[in-house]
């Protein structure tokens, strides 16, 4: 009776979950879409939606509402939720895989590939033919590819096995070396610094549809990796050795994560610039909430990611209008502080996360 | 399972050397062995964790290697010495992963029946209060049952194991272990584990094999694995193995080291307390003992001999408890006797043969009592038992004396072969204080 209760209640309480999480991401849309130099009332928002989706009328809107929303608020905000999305999702991944709670999607040193391929673009102003404006983040995505291959490559060189440790060192490696590489780049850049350091510091702004349409295949691929990976997640925490001998494919399933989450990764710092915290900090915070059954703990962090990320830029924008700062200082600003809080919670050994 | 000429260790080193052993359906072996013995190595070995880089494991007749994960986990558990975990799962959801390698399909969702292994899993472990609790916020031993649990719903047809008890106090490890010869009794379960503690092992597992520096004894009933000289060559230290009361399995215990003060020896004479009511005798050392005593009888360890007279009780055990607990005596530490009659006439009398001394005291109903300064083992105790009587029927003919009689000796280590000479000082003493005591007594 009462264990029939518990689990009733378990049950209702991952609905929960899903209904806050949702509501949490709509929310922020809205407001997104809303908030800005120039104000549209919620009405309004929903009155367009309305119209573009059902071709209901538009009532005695401005016109101009419906331009500003669909041509440069909503691929922002749409662009945001996924890169939100992305990240905290390949976040929650790459901590579950690689059983260290610190990891995020930047551990692997894939970010920095991808911020390599980014810079190397700006820097030499290339514009490949066919592909045009797309050339910044196509060449970073490949460049975040390559890095992965590399590191991958250079782990399993180092033990045949490629252990969890080894992944990190190597990606610690990675790191560094690209981040030197990088600091090259800014040295020899001279005057036109802004920007590359502009792009470093991420955004989301000015991307419009087409980078969201680029990044759409990369995403979906990504999550559904990972979603049905989500099982296979849970006993990996164990170990390696524990999840082999609970009947797990350790070396399969350790590839097709770690390539999901480094698509993922490498394709959300491509489209937006590095975004730091968002894949560490959400993925806490969804498991403080809700557990760490990964099977449900992925798409909650993506939706709270998502969400948070929609945030951030509208603050990012707002905040001291008309300068819009680089997304990546609010999520900076608020990622650090809760960075140290879970360290402080981890080392003491108190209530863990 | 079988394995054939096993070898392997970690990176080049080569920790297990040549290893065979089969176990049976249905059967629990311990493997034991000092630390460093390259027993763990030798678990990771036969479950696969480890790759071997020599010989094979057979499981249910297919080659180890030629399992697939999943299926491997279908028919064999292992509970590690310790899961470390870097987030927290409810007990339900960690035991839950048990099932992992049943569940098919893309979505996996828990079957009924996959269900109700785990409720079963977590009642037979007693995990199943706890349920939905962090796993983090349980204690060791805790978790270690947790662990059990997963892998017994695993329903696994052999189960390894590594120093299970470990975190365990007495009452679990108990459960712990009753559980498994349990299921390898009813279920054919297969069990294989790694222990610390000899006599646990030498309790609970049909088979027993030593590990030392990574080659394996062959595989034995405890019966005849657990001997002083195997210890002993094993370990590489001094034990003494003892019996069990109720069980055939032997039991081995470690030898601290004596104290190197040479004792002196205990004047037994000058410490008899005699008394209208009682004879007494306290000394500072535990004596060990060998008597027919109401209270101490068999063998135990007293530091206070006590002769109490006392009116007929209809239960004489319960009445001379009652008495000494009053006048606060440690019963544990207590080889006591009583009689109806008065206790003031008695005889003692000291004997000695060089550093060798016995201390003999009849009393009333030819009670005897003989203490010896010097070490005697079990079967001299028994001797020395079967002479007192002996002589005592010599002098008084048959069902002359009745009275309890006590052996005692300080134990303290003498030099060799001084049964003889102590044989010989108690026939003639108690004969002696015998008739003494006889012509006394009329």
């Amino acid at each position: 009776m009462r264990k029939a209760f518990t689990r009733i209640r378990l049950r209702n309480n991952r609905y929960a979950a899903y209904i806050i999480g949702f509501s949490f991401l709509a929310v922020s849309i809205i407001l997104g879409i809303s908030c800005g130099s120039l104000h549209i009332p919620i009405p309004a928002v929903f009155r367009v939606f309305w119209h573009q989706g059902f071709g209901g009328s538009i009532g005695s809107d401005d016109p101009m509402y419906t331009n500003i929303m669909m041509n440069i608020r909503l691929p922002r905000v749409v662009l945001a939720a996924l890169v939100g999305a992305a990240l905290s999702i390949a976040g929650a991944a790459f901590q579950g895989l690689l059983k260290n709670p610190l990891a995020d999607p930047y551990t692997l040193g894939v970010s920095s590939g991808a911020s390599v391929g980014a810079v190397v673009t700006l820097f030499l102003g290339l514009h490949l033919p066919v592909i045009g404006g797309f050339t910044l983040p196509v060449l970073s995505v490949a460049a975040a590819l390559a890095t992965m291959a590399a590191v991958l490559f250079f782990s399993r060189l180092v033990h045949a096995s490629m252990s969890v440790s080894t992944l990190i060192l190597t990606g610690v490696i990675t790191n560094s070396f690209l981040g030197a590489f990088i600091s090259l780049i800014i040295a020899l850049t001279g005057d036109n610094l802004l920007p590359i350091v502009h792009w470093l510091l991420g955004s989301v702004s000015m991307r419009g549809w087409s980078y969201v349409i680029l990044f759409l295949p990369f995403f979906l691929l990504g999550t559904i990796l990972l979603i049905i990976n989500g099982r296979e997640l849970n006993v990996m925490t164990y170990g390696e050795d524990k999840a082999k001998l609970l009947g797990v494919s350790v070396q399969q399933r350790k590839m097709m994560i770690l390539i999901a989450g480094s698509l993922l990764t490498g394709s959300a710092v491509a489209v937006s610039g590095t975004i730091g915290f968002v894949g560490l900090v959400i993925p806490h915070i969804t498991r403080l909430l809700w557990g760490t059954d990964h099977r449900h703990l992925l798409p909650l962090s993506a939706l709270l990611g998502a969400g948070f990320l929609v945030l951030a830029d509208l603050l990012s924008r707002t905040i001291i209008e008309p300068i819009e700062l680089p997304i990546g200082i609010i999520t900076s600003l608020a990622g650090a502080p809760v960075f140290a809080l879970i360290l402080i919670r981890q080392h003491r050994g108190g209530r863990s996360l | 399972m079988k394995a054939e000429g096993l070898s392997g260790g970690y990176g080049d080193s080569r920790l297990i050397n040549n290893v065979s052993l089969t176990v049976e359906k249905g059967e629990f072996l311990g493997i034991l062995g000092p630390n460093g013995s390259g027993k763990t190595t030798l678990l990771h070995l036969l479950t696969g964790t480890l790759p071997a880089k020599k010989g094979r494991v057979y499981l249910a007749g297919k080659l180890l290697a030629d399992y697939k994960p999943k299926e491997l986990a279908q028919i064999m558990a292992v509970l590690p010495q310790k899961m470390d975990q870097a987030f927290t799962f409810t007990v339900e959801e960690t035991v839950a992963f048990g099932r992992y390698p049943f569940q098919t399909g893309l979505f996996r969702q828990q079957t009924e029946k996959g269900e109700a292994i785990v409720q079963e899993a977590m009642e037979q472990t007693g995990v199943a209060d706890f349920a939905q609790k962090p796993i983090r916020e349980l204690s060791g031993g805790e978790q270690q049952r947790v662990y059990l649990a997963q892998a017994l719903a695993q329903q696994p047809r052999i189960l390894f194991l590594d120093e299970p008890t470990n975190f365990l106090d007495l009452a679990y490890q108990k459960d712990l272990l009753d559980l498994i010869k349990r299921l390898t009794r009813e279920s054919g379960l297969a069990a294989v584990s790694v222990f610390h503690d000899l006599n646990t092992a030498s309790l609970y597992c049909d088979g027993l094999m030593f590990m030392k520096n990574g080659t394996a004894g062959p595989k034995q009933k405890p019966e005849y694995a657990v001997t002083e000289q195997s210890i002993k060559a094993v370990y590489d230290t001094d034990v003494t193995a003892l019996v069990h009361q109720s069980s055939p399995k032997p039991m081995i215990v470690i030898q601290p080291e004596k104290d190197s003060v040479k004792r002196q020896s205990i004047p037994f004479e000058a410490l008899l307390q005699a008394g209208r009511d009682d004879i007494l005798l306290q000394t500072e050392i535990p004596l060990r003992t060998l008597s027919s005593t109401p209270i101490g009888a068999g063998f135990s360890w007293s530091r206070t001999l006590i002769h109490k007279r006392l009116p007929d009780q209809p239960d004489p055990i319960e009445g001379l408890t009652a008495c000494l607990s009053e006048s606060g005596f440690q019963l544990q530490e207590t080889c006591a006797m009583a009689s109806s009659e008065r206790l003031d006439r008695f005889v003692y009398r000291t004997y000695e043969d060089g550093e060798l001394s016995v201390f003999i005291c009849v009393q009333t109903g030819f009670s005897i009592w003989i203490l010896i300064n010097g070490y005697a083992a079990d079967q001299f105790f028994i001797k020395a038992l079967m002479a007192a009587e002996a002589e005592r029927t010599k002098v008084l003919g048959d069902g002359g004396g009745t009275g309890d009689i006590l052996i005692a000796a300080t134990q303290t280590q003498q030099s060799e072969n001084i049964e003889q000479r102590l044989n010989q000082l108690i026939k003639k003493g108690t004969a002696e204080c015998i008739k003494e005591a006889a012509e006394l007594f009329e």
